[in-house]
């Protein structure tokens, strides 16, 4: 599973990474909108593999994650790829206008490392508990 | 200053949202070590500051000043520094960048409708003591439960200040 | 908290590794008094010396057993959809089959039967308004908890930021509840269609009437195994014959009510009420049945040895593909007691959630609103830094701020400690130019990767 984390915070790049690798996570870095398309294509020519999410802060410079969203949800090779706003924006008319520009979650900051996890398990990321039935259990 | 587009953001939601921050990033979010109200920086106090643009049915900035401990405190407690591993100005002036952003995002919702946030600035250098009483929406200082009382070096203030 | 630490080094890295091979919630191992503290309400409710003889057993137990161990360090607050799987099943399975069962009457109700706060009815009213087959139905849902506080949370279906994050889907957030100050509300339609109310599961329900769907999830783990059973007893007589039971993630009525039977095709613990239960079918007969209960000192009227309900032993129903028939359970009659006479002596209140020491709540003082300032102390003269402090002074007389540093970031920090050992991915390196301004020395992390 990998991960693309953009912020601009590196404080908070390292905080969402470090949640996402101790979920299993492999995780890629950019501090705004332009830098993450540059390395979603560098990471498409060398690995061929689409991330299966993208952690996007709103409030960026050069192009902020509105306008990440708006540009990742054009190119239909990414598809595949769950787009999570993650912002201190918080406002009903904010969370309206980035589902509408295509994003699938959006989660406020502060957030505690579980509530991340648990929408990742919303976008079918993560493992959902085992059951008694017979799940995976060692 | 229009009186009608004060905001009526509080001390108590400050504390609140600061709280929820700090639980968010601390390794233990039951210690019960959340920040608690306390007095403002002497003036002429070596401060680290950071601010943020809040733009919309009100305009004003949310500023955050950290004495040198408490910006390490934060630092620390945000990127899981050990005491003993080094940090630089510029790893807090991120964190403290980071922590008015969402400071303010909160509390813009709550008075600028519709705005949106600037990208936080930071800088350092000496404190000027409180806003002017008519800029000044609400401020606070804040330091933490187990600070010794007087020590000025584990206070931070936040203010929400008129354009 | 005291000195001597509850458990051993190695089960609490037992226990870490447990929650973390199965939720991806990494504990602070080194919050020992914390993980403990959590582990004691289970120890003593199973009877267990002591924590360590609890994860003793632990780490030998089945999966189900190890389940309430997981839930315990894990679940310290409710959350919408809690575990996911359940409320798919309930939209793509329950909900469009029961619709179909009920198009004569049109009705439809659902039971929370441990709502707490209130995120699981409110999840259900939402899936219920969001279900195209229940248009035009009545559809009520019923919740109740013992926790008062947490029952006026719930009725004012008000939340923090914070707690709207933990589960909830976007979509639903934007639809279904709207921002109240700070804070976010559930909209009036959706919280008139929710009647909350206190209730003790482990004593008589008033409520009369069938439900179609009854949520009992996560509660049943803190009840000793005969009031489990007579729980479920209770719950089965409220339930409709083709309504389901739905328990927490790996709940189970195995081994303690032979009237369900699991249902297919989900890895939810969903479950259909069997008629005719009571007994354990092919449990053999006892020489004295109510000899536990009557050792634990309950005067639980036991029947006689033998003596079963009239309607037969239940077999798996051929109606319902995939229902499997219970197991065999052991030798402790359940009587079909009416609630208005039951012989239960009134229990001491039974906690829906948990009965661990409360959490110190950090309740910020209430501070008047500052519109000018009075310092709380008379000023002081600046104090010198303190000796080593790691942030560099500037140089006095340095005036005021100078021009604010652009926030870009420079050198990739070291990875956030948290007890986890490194990730055996390489991490991909990071474009851009690397700005060697960070006084921190990366090259002391394991994977600290690429060069920046």
């Amino acid at each position: 599973m990998i991960a693309l984390v953009v912020d601009d915070s590196r404080a908070m790049r390292r905080i969402v990474r470090g949640i996402l690798r101790g979920a299993g996570m492999e995780v890629l870095e950019a501090g705004d909108g332009q830098e993450a398309l540059d390395v979603l294509d560098r990471h498409l020519a060398d690995e061929g593999a689409v991330p299966d999410v993208a952690c996007i802060d709103w409030n960026m410079p050069v192009m902020d994650g509105l306008q990440l969203v708006t540009a990742l949800r054009r190119r239909r090779e990414l598809r595949s790829m769950a787009l999570m706003m993650v912002t201190s924006e918080s406002e009903q008319s904010q969370v309206v206008k980035a589902l509408a520009a295509g994003a699938h979650e959006y989660l406020f900051k502060p957030f505690s490392p579980d509530a991340l996890l648990a929408k990742l398990q919303l976008l079918g990321l993560l493992p959902q508990p085992a059951t008694a039935g017979g799940g995976s259990w060692s | 200053m229009v009186v009608s587009d004060a905001p009526v953001v509080t001390a108590a939601d400050l504390v609140g949202v600061v709280g929820d921050l700090w639980r968010s990033v601390s390794a233990d979010p039951d210690a019960g070590d959340a920040p608690v109200p306390a007095a403002w920086h002497s003036r002429g106090a070596r401060v680290l500051r950071s601010s943020v643009a809040i733009e919309g049915s009100w305009d004003g900035d949310l500023v955050l000043a950290c004495a040198p401990g408490a910006a390490e405190r934060w630092t620390r407690t945000m990127l899981a520094l050990d005491a003993d591993e080094p940090l630089g100005e510029t790893d807090a002036l991120d964190v403290l960048a980071e922590v008015v952003n969402v400071v303010g995002g909160a509390v813009k919702a709550h008075c600028a409708a519709g705005g949106r946030l600037g990208l936080p600035d930071v800088g350092e250098g000496e404190d000027a003591g409180p806003p002017h009483e008519r800029a000044l929406v609400v401020g606070l200082g804040m330091t933490w439960p187990d600070a010794a009382p007087d020590d000025p070096d584990a206070l931070f203030t936040l203010a929400l200040v008129h354009r | 908290m005291s000195a001597a630490p509850a458990l051993a080094p190695g089960d609490l890295a037992w226990v870490c590794e447990l929650v973390r091979a199965e939720t991806a919630v990494v504990l602070d191992a080194s919050k020992e008094y914390l993980v403990a503290s959590r582990l004691l309400p289970l120890a003593r409710r199973g009877g267990f010396r002591d924590v360590a003889a609890y994860v003793s057993r632990m780490r030998t137990a089945s999966p189900a057993e190890r389940w309430e161990l997981v839930e315990a360090m894990t679940t310290n607050e409710t959350s919408w959809f809690r575990d996911v799987e359940p409320f798919t099943h309930l939209r793509d399975s329950l909900l469009p089959g029961l619709a179909a069962a009920r198009a004569a009457t049109r009705s439809l109700r659902v039971w929370s039967a441990a709502c707490s706060t209130g995120q699981e009815p409110y999840t259900i009213a939402m899936l219920l308004a969001d279900a195209p087959q229940l248009r035009g139905f009545r559809t009520e849902v019923v919740a109740t908890d013992v926790d008062r506080t947490a029952l006026e949370r719930a009725r004012s279906g008000t939340y923090s930021a914070m707690e709207v994050g933990r589960g909830l889907p976007t979509d639903m957030l934007a639809r279904h509840l709207e921002r109240a100050g700070l804070q976010w509300r559930v909209r009036d339609g959706l919280r008139a269609a929710v009647r909350f109310s206190e209730l003790n599961l482990a004593r008589p329900f008033p409520e009369r009437g069938r439900f179609d769907v009854i949520f009992c999830r996560n509660v049943l783990i803190y009840f000793d195994t005969a009031t489990k059973r007579q729980v479920l007893e209770r719950l089965h007589q409220v339930l409709a014959p083709d309504g389901v039971l739905v328990l927490g993630a790996a709940e189970t009525t195995l081994g303690v009510s032979g009237a369900w039977a699991r249902v297919d095709g989900s890895r939810a613990a969903v479950y259909r009420p069997l008629s005719g239960h009571a007994t354990a079918p092919g449990a053999p007969a006892p020489a004295r049945p109510g000899a536990a209960a009557a050792a634990a000192g309950r005067p639980w009227g036991a029947p006689p040895a033998g003596r079963t309900t009239s309607a037969p032993s239940a077999p798996a129903s051929p109606s319902r593909p995939g229902a499997r028939p219970a197991a065999a359970l052991p030798p402790v009659a359940a009587p079909r007691v009416p609630a208005s006479r039951s012989a239960l002596p009134p229990r001491p209140a039974v906690p829906t959630r948990w009965d661990v020491p409360p959490r110190p709540t950090t309740t910020p003082a209430r501070v008047a609103p500052v519109t000018s300032w009075s310092p709380a102390r008379p000023p002081r003269p600046p104090a010198a830094p303190p000796a080593g402090a790691q942030l560099a002074a500037t140089p006095p007389g340095a005036g005021p701020a100078r021009p604010p540093a652009p926030r870009r970031v420079p050198a990739e920090p070291a990875p956030r400690a948290g007890g986890r050992p490194a990730s055996p991915r390489p991490v991909t390196q990071r474009p851009g130019s690397a700005r060697p301004d960070s006084a921190r020395p990366d090259s002391a992390r394991p994977d600290s990767g690429g060069s920046r």
